[in-house]
This record gives structure tokens, C-alpha cells and sequence, in this order.
């Protein structure tokens, strides 16, 4: 029996998969990054939408924007 | 590893990390494979197929090293709570079940030359097969409780009993008569029973692999940091 169709098969396999991992989880890290970057700077965010309400002077204290977001500061059981 | 527990802090560390693993993996594979498939030799007894080789037994050692990863998360979220473990483990899932199918589907191509037979029921296999089903359960008890918004304890402990399947991997080829061959690498005595015109493109391989495991968990983490952070501040908007 010619054993390279087998050999060539499971080269074939394991790189489709691993690349195809690799790919997916790629896009998907980038895909989810760019998500969190854009709601930062989105006019929704709270900061802003509490400045708009405030029309005319200086927006009170509390509704000033947050300091620049330190990554990881909104989640939930952040390591002390 | 509770210097990590910290988000920020590990993802200081996980983004450039990240493109690196990526790209050395990627490179030691491509180095390593291409030694394996055209420069190694063929193995005496089994001749050509034996390259298969460079690709099925990293692959089983993965798919066993991402569960023994699954199970020490699984152990420091339900004994030290740390806040990244829960998020490691599940990272950890996908992957490590694409890599024990791979392990399955090239050792299937490797039987049917060698043994004549694509699959047979014995101790290796069939425990491998297992570990496969292990993971898909371990991904879907994840998703569940991740969207019931639980903490991820029954999860923990799954990953945790699943475990026990690793020995049996391991010691199947001892403790059964089985179509598949022994040990042919001992980490723990430092000895190999293979040439090391084979061996070095084989530890190559598993390197190369290994690496790039590694950059696809911490893209899966990265992913998922992101994800929480936007839900985190969704739900803070919705509060005010």
C-alpha cells in the first residue's frame, strides 16, 4: 500500500486545523478588542452623555469623564 | 501565579507575548515539518508513514497537556479564586478538543498503512476518544453556565474529575494489550528509544506546536477580557 496519500492527509489535517484555529481565534480577539476600543470612545459612554446633559458651564464633577481607562478595570474580581 | 490575577497587569504581559509565540511556533513548525517530511529518514519497520509522526504525537500531547491545563485552573478557581483561572480554563477547551481530534484523525491515517485497520477499540484509542468527548462536554457545561451567569464552579469540577482520564491515556499501552506501540519517550528518566535523526525534528514539532497553542489561549483570553469589559461597562450604563 503507497503510504503517502496517508502522510500527506494528516499534514494536510493538522495544518488546516491548527491554522484554522489559529485564524479564528485571531479575528476573534481582534474583533472583540476593537469592540471594547470603540464603546470607550463611543458619544454613548457616561461620561459623555452626563457632559452633554449639563449644557453651558462646566460639566459638574460627577459627570466628568472618567480618567483614562486602565485595561481590566471594569471587570469583575480584579486581583488585589 | 497570583501576581496574574490582576487583568491588567496580565494583559501587559499577554499582548506582546501573544505575537510572539505566535510567529516563533509558526516558524519552528514550518522549520521542523518540513525536516520531518523531507529530510528525516523512513523508520525501518514501518517506512514512510512513519512520518506521520511529526504531527500525530504533538498533537496527543496536547490534547493531554490542555486538559492537565483545565484541571490546575479548574483546581486555583475553586481553592484560591483566582479571577483569571475560570477564564484560562475555558480558553484552554477549544483548542485543546482541536488537537486531541487531530491526534485521533492522523492516528487513524497512521493505522490503516501500518495495522490495515483505521480504528480499533483498544485502550489508547478508545481513552482518547474519551478525552475528545471529555472536552466537548467540558465546552458545553462552560457555555451553559456562563450564560446562566453562574461562576464557573461545576465547571471547575468537571475539568478536575476529568483528569482522572490522563493516567489512563498515559499507562493504556501498559496496562492492555494494544495494537498501538509503547512509550517511546520518557521525560521523567531523560531517555528515548527513537533515533536522533527522528527525535530532533519530533521535539522540534512539539515545540513549534506548543508555542503556538500557547498564542491561541491567549488570543481566546485577550477575546475574552474584551468581551467582559464591554458587558461590564454595558451594564453600568444601564445602571445610571
Amino acid at each position: 500500500m503507497n503510504p503517502w496519500p496517508f502522510v500527506i492527509a494528516a499534514y494536510a489535517l493538522t495544518l488546516a486545523g491548527t491554522g484554522g484555529i489559529a485564524l479564528w481565534s485571531w479575528a476573534a480577539m481582534r474583533r472583540a478588542e476593537a469592540e471594547a476600543a470603540t464603546f470607550r470612545s463611543s458619544p454613548g459612554f457616561p461620561g459623555e452623555v452626563a457632559a452633554k446633559r449639563t449644557e453651558g458651564g462646566p460639566p459638574p464633577r460627577s459627570a466628568r469623564p472618567p480618567s483614562p481607562a486602565k485595561a481590566g478595570d471594569e471587570l469583575p474580581g480584579r486581583g488585589r | 501565579m497570583h501576581v496574574y490575577a490582576n487583568p491588567a497587569r496580565f494583559l501587559k504581559i499577554a499582548r506582546p507575548l501573544t505575537a510572539w509565540l505566535g510567529w516563533a511556533g509558526s516558524a519552528l513548525i514550518a522549520l521542523a515539518l518540513g525536516w520531518g517530511l523531507l529530510a528525516a529518514p523512513a523508520d525501518y519497520l514501518q517506512g514512510e508513514s512513519a512520518r506521520i509522526l511529526y504531527v500525530h504525537v504533538p498533537a496527543a500531547w496536547l490534547g493531554m497537556g490542555g486538559w492537565t491545563g483545565i484541571a490546575v485552573a479548574s483546581l486555583m478557581q475553586l481553592v484560591w479564586r483566582h479571577p483569571l483561572a475560570a477564564l484560562a480554563a475555558r480558553a484552554v477547551a477549544v483548542p485543546g478538543a482541536v488537537f486531541t481530534f487531530l491526534c485521533l484523525a492522523t492516528g487513524s491515517l497512521w493505522g490503516r498503512p501500518t495495522w490495515g485497520t483505521y480504528w480499533e477499540w483498544d485502550g489508547r484509542m478508545t481513552s482518547m476518544l474519551v478525552l475528545l468527548f471529555l472536552y466537548l462536554g467540558f465546552i458545553a457545561l462552560g457555555g451553559a453556565e456562563q450564560e446562566k451567569g453562574g461562576e464557573g464552579r461545576t465547571t471547575a469540577i468537571f475539568g478536575l474529575v476529568g483528569a482522572v482520564n490522563l493516567p489512563v491515556i498515559h499507562y493504556s499501552v501498559v496496562w492492555w494489550n494494544t495494537l498501538h506501540q509503547g512509550q517511546s519517550i520518557s521525560f521523567v528518566r531523560a531517555s528515548s528509544t527513537i533515533d536522533a535523526s527522528m527525535l530532533w525534528p519530533l521535539l522540534g514539532s512539539a515545540l513549534g506546536f506548543s508555542l503556538l497553542f500557547g498564542a491561541i489561549v491567549l488570543m481566546r483570553m485577550r477575546a475574552e477580557l474584551a468581551r467582559l469589559k464591554v458587558e461590564a461597562r454595558m451594564k453600568r450604563m444601564a445602571a445610571q
